[in-house]
């Protein structure tokens, strides 16, 4: 396996989720938190899991970050912690 | 508290990464993961249910009866978010008499 | 996030590319379950994400792939209900719930020319109860959360 390959997806993967704790508009960080689960999917069919890959791409990249936009649209966009 | 918690995280990830250096390697035949079910599985699939993908042959197959639970489970958010978010026909008459 | 966002790029590409893309791609993955990695629950959730495309591009007045809750219901009780077709069908023929070897596939293999053995003709049948659930499941979900927000 390309090893520095799956070492920069991991790093992503990291920096990506710190922004998406840290970043004050819900909408930024939904879309950091789909970056995340698109990285976590390419790291799981680097792996040769392509079944749980395909989950991931299509539930947590896609689907999730439309509902977590439906119900932000409900609440408050920016949040103060 | 910011600070608390990226130390928080900075200890985690180093006591994850000093346990995972015990674990074995990833796809090792030799592996405990792989010494107990997985040749049955595999000759099985092979044998019994002759197709190519071994994750479809298990999930559906030798483990159709958790597909069954997870399908409820689906199902069941489902109704749950129905009951829940639904406005009863007497709810939408009040807001918009006019309709 | 209910209006419309006018823009020709986005409407074009999202109504005459990517949507009839990932549809065939959703059931390509849902037909070659048993042959390629998928399965009829990422079948499920790629059609949904292609129907939720088509609800965030084009507001959710749109016109286009529009389906009344009642038939998303009733969708995704006919899934649990083929799933259930699928496990009682060997009951009924004489075998364990969930068995599949019983199930009569020779008047497929003819009709349909290929060399389909009985387990994944089960499998077939449940992958396609599952896709209908789940992606009439996710797709209710999201008319519910986003009708939701209607001020």
């Amino acid at each position: 396996m390309i090893w520095w390959l799956e070492l920069s997806l991991f790093g992503l993967l990291v920096v990506a989720a710190l922004i998406a704790l840290s970043v004050r508009d819900m909408i930024a960080a939904v879309a950091t938190l789909s970056v995340y689960s698109f990285l976590a999917a390419v790291l799981l069919a680097l792996m040769g899991a392509v079944d749980v890959a395909l989950t991931e791409a299509a539930l947590g990249a896609g689907v999730t970050g439309v509902f977590l936009i439906g119900a932000i649209s409900v609440v408050e966009r920016r949040t103060p912690d | 508290m910011k600070v608390l918690m990226f130390e928080f995280l900075a200890v985690l990830i180093a006591l994850l990464i000093w346990a995972s250096a015990d674990l074995p390697d990833r796809a090792d035949p030799e592996a405990p993961a792989n010494q107990h079910l997985s040749p049955d599985l595999t000759r099985l699939t092979e044998s019994d249910v002759v197709i190519p993908n071994l994750v479809s042959a298990i999930l559906a197959d030798f483990r159709s009866y958790d597909t069954l639970g997870e399908t409820f489970v689906i199902f069941t958010a489902g109704l749950a978010v129905v009951l829940v978010l639904q406005r009863s026909r007497r709810v939408r008459e009040e807001e918009n008499p006019d309709e | 996030m209910n209006d419309r966002y006018d823009s020709v790029i986005l409407h074009f590409i999202a109504r005459v590319f990517l949507v009839p893309l990932i549809l065939v791609f959703g059931v390509y993955v849902l037909l070659h379950g048993e042959l390629s990695p998928g399965g009829g629950f990422q079948a499920g959730a790629i059609v949904a994400a292609a129907l939720l495309l088509v609800r965030l591009a084009l507001g959710n007045r749109q016109a286009a792939l529009r389906i009344p809750q009642g038939l998303l219901i009733w969708l995704a009780c006919i899934g649990l209900g083929i799933y259930m077709f699928g496990g009682i069908l060997p009951l009924i023929l004489g075998y364990n719930f969930l068995d599949y070897a019983p199930i009569p596939v020779d008047w497929y293999n003819q009709f349909a020319g290929e060399a389909r053995t009985a387990r994944s003709m089960g499998i077939l049948i449940i992958e396609i109860g599952v896709f209908f659930g789940v992606a009439a499941v996710l797709v209710l979900i999201y008319d519910l959360v986003a009708g939701s927000s209607r001020q």
